[in-house]
């Protein structure tokens, strides 16, 4: 293999910020193991990714990749070192066009922990490109270069400009950054920081300090998830949920007050109009939750919102997160947590309690779960835990809903305590911690479910399970995966108003 | 309106283009569908009917159900309804007193199921009530 010689640097940041590259764990693996078998050549692929634009930057997010067989798609070039043929280039460039997505040309140089295009890679983009640009029909065209611990990247995009690539996340377990060389060292990290960075070094602390993290929910786990977050450096945090703390909720709410419940007006012994003043005045967990963070940490960013993760304007306030956290038991919830993990490949966690009573009051179980969720591993449509039916119910108003049960629906309220919370909420943050940082252990296995099983005091761990054909997680031409922008999330145009009577309809059409 | 919503009611048309197929938009992205009118097979009198029913704005990985037919339905042989009719109940979004036929897929599938195979399968469940009579008679 002839050594390519970096006399051209590649670009960054000329037109603009360098973006972001999102890779699933999966692909990655296919790529190195295809680009970088050991023998010391040079080989290629052909990426195909969804782009999300943000206020943050833009990510391109690595649907899927298609190796390029050596000498019959990857050949012998004459101005360069070797080149994709034009039968591969242009089967991958019209599927892009079709399905939207950018168009990616891939091959890797040696080195390991720095990168860059050679003189020769970047006049044959000068060259092909904007001949590809017109094919792709509005779709971003580029390439990547890989070493063993490096990439970069060269995109153009329809607006004739030219992007590089800043970072690269790799989601396998443990959340791998890799950048097109070293970067420079952080600064230490603070004195108040100083134990925690002991743990994951100023380069861990730093990492968090730079992090945008979803949490959907703020009750009994979402809260103290909030308040943990903060604690741990996390530099913005957007927590979405739409209740007020009720008087029912404080033994597990820790940073919440009496007064923040509407107490002393919101108490039963009290008529109801005096109650339902209380209630009103009663503040929202969004605002306790932020208060409780900026309590940890004077300059955290938190986006308090009180509303519901159903609603499309709230939920896409999470597209640009690096983590997220469900802490909200609905389907409707789950719902558009896995959609946000699959269609923008952001990992994430969900967390739960739960204490089953049969109606004679024997305690059945009583167990909190852990379920990481990355976009290879453990997609909640593929192991039934989002229920079709549900997310119908749960958008119905109340007395919609109730005309159509056959039964009245026992609304009791459910069982809950604040120590089982803590279970899951030490579990999930320790686990999102850990990968963030680089520190969990089996760097390639994905991360399993567990459900600690608090009577018994043991921890039972299943492997998820994962349907091909699935529309979040599957690579269907239907499917939503790393589909960014151009995917439709699963909410609602407008709040559901759970008060109604019923829903009203706009004029009738007919077809 | 979502255009997955918007799919699943041409779907309906063009499955049934004997048959009128009305829709109003619910304001959340989900719409509210009458179809008028389909058969309901020998054991309902009267036999035919219109089918309404709700499509979620989380269409397609939301169930569609339940479906909704005319208020006055009755068994041919006079027996009383029964789950899963439930008589005495309104459409919602077009407000009609309506029968409710409550048929929940515990197997729904996004990637496969859509709002007129469920109708299908809804008319099917109608129609085969009249088996049970003939092997009787």
């Amino acid at each position: 293999m002839s050594r390519p010689r970096f006399i051209l640097p590649a670009r960054e940041g000329k037109d603009g910020e360098p973006w972001q590259l999102i890779i699933r764990g999966a692909c990655w693996r296919t790529l190195i193991e295809h680009l970088l078998p050991g023998d010391g050549d040079e080989h290629g692929a052909i990426a195909v990714a969804g782009i999300v634009r943000t206020s943050r930057g833009t990510r391109l997010l690595i649907r899927d990749v298609f190796l390029a067989r050596d000498g019959d798609d990857f050949v012998p070039a004459k101005n360069a070192h070797r080149r994709l043929t034009p039968e591969f280039v242009n089967k991958h460039i019209r599927h892009c066009r079709d399905h939207q997505l950018a168009y990616l040309a891939i091959h890797n140089h040696g080195g390991t922990d720095t990168v860059a295009f050679s003189t020769v890679d970047l006049r044959s983009h000068v060259r092909g490109y904007p001949a590809l640009l017109d094919i792709a029909r509005g779709q971003p065209v580029g390439a990547l270069v890989i070493a063993g611990n490096a990439l970069a990247g060269d995109i153009w995009t329809p607006d004739g400009k030219r992007q590089s690539i800043g970072e690269t996340v790799i989601l396998e377990r443990n959340l791998r950054r890799i950048y097109p060389r070293p970067v420079a060292a952080p600064p230490a990290a603070s004195a108040i920081d100083d134990r925690q960075a002991r743990i994951y070094g100023d380069a861990g602390q730093a990492i968090l300090g730079r992090l945008k993290v979803g949490v959907i929910g703020a009750g009994g786990v979402g809260l103290p998830i909030v308040s943990t977050l903060a604690r741990l450096g996390i530099a913005h945090i957007v927590v979405i949920d739409p209740e007020r703390v009720d008087p029912t909720n404080l033994p597990r709410l820790p940073e919440a007050t009496r007064r923040d419940a509407g107490l002393p007006l919101n108490t039963e012994s009290l008529p109801d109009w005096i109650r339902r003043i209380g209630a009103r005045l009663a503040r929202p967990k969004v605002r306790v939750a932020a208060r409780a963070a900026h309590r940890a940490r004077s300059d955290i960013t938190v986006d308090a919102v009180h509303g519901d993760i159903s609603n499309q304007a709230n939920a896409a306030l999470l597209v640009d997160c690096d983590y997220l956290f469900l802490a909200a038991d609905s389907h409707v919830a789950r719902s558009v947590f896995n959609a946000l993990i699959h269609q923008y490949l952001i990992p994430g966690v969900q967390i739960g309690s739960k204490v089953e009573v049969e109606p004679n009051g024997y305690i059945a179980g009583i167990y909190s779960v852990v379920r990481p969720v990355t976009p290879d591993h453990g997609c909640l449509w593929c192991n039934q835990l989002i229920s079709p039916a549900r997310l119908n119910d749960e958008l119905l108003p109340d007395a919609v809903r109730d005309a159509q049960r056959y039964v009245p629906a026992d609304d009791a309220p459910s069982p809950s305590i604040g120590t089982l919370n803590a279970l899951g909420v030490a579990q999930a943050t320790n686990h999102f911690m850990l990968a963030a940082t680089g520190l969990l252990t089996h760097s390639v296995v994905a991360a399993d479910y567990r459900r600690f099983e608090a009577r018994a005091e043991r921890t039972i761990t299943t492997i998820p399970r994962r349907d091909p054909s699935c529309a979040d997680c599957g690579l269907t031409t239907v499917s939503s995966l790393a589909r960014g922008d151009r995917g439709q999330l699963p909410t609602v145009s407008a709040a559901p108003r759970r008060g109604d009577p019923r829903r009203k309809m706009s004029v009738a059409r007919t077809l | 309106m979502n255009p997955s919503v918007t799919a699943g009611i041409n779907q309906v048309a063009r499955a049934f283009p004997d048959a009128r197929t009305i829709y109003g938009e619910d304001g959340q992205g989900g719409a509210f569908v009458i179809v008028d009118e389909l058969d309901l097979g020998p054991a309902f009198t009267p036999r035919t009917s219109w089918v309404g029913f709700a499509i979620s704005p989380l269409y397609p990985r939301a169930d569609v159900y339940p479906h909704f037919v005319r208020p006055d339905l009755a068994r041919s042989n006079g027996a009383p309804l029964i789950v899963p009719l439930n008589p005495g109940q309104m459409m919602p979004g077009f407000d009609r007193p309506a029968t409710m036929v409550s048929r929940r897929s515990n197997r729904w599938d996004p990637s496969r199921d859509t709002a007129v195979l469920k109708l299908h399968r809804v008319l099917l469940w109608f129609r085969e009530q009249a088996i049970p009579e003939r092997i009787a008679a």
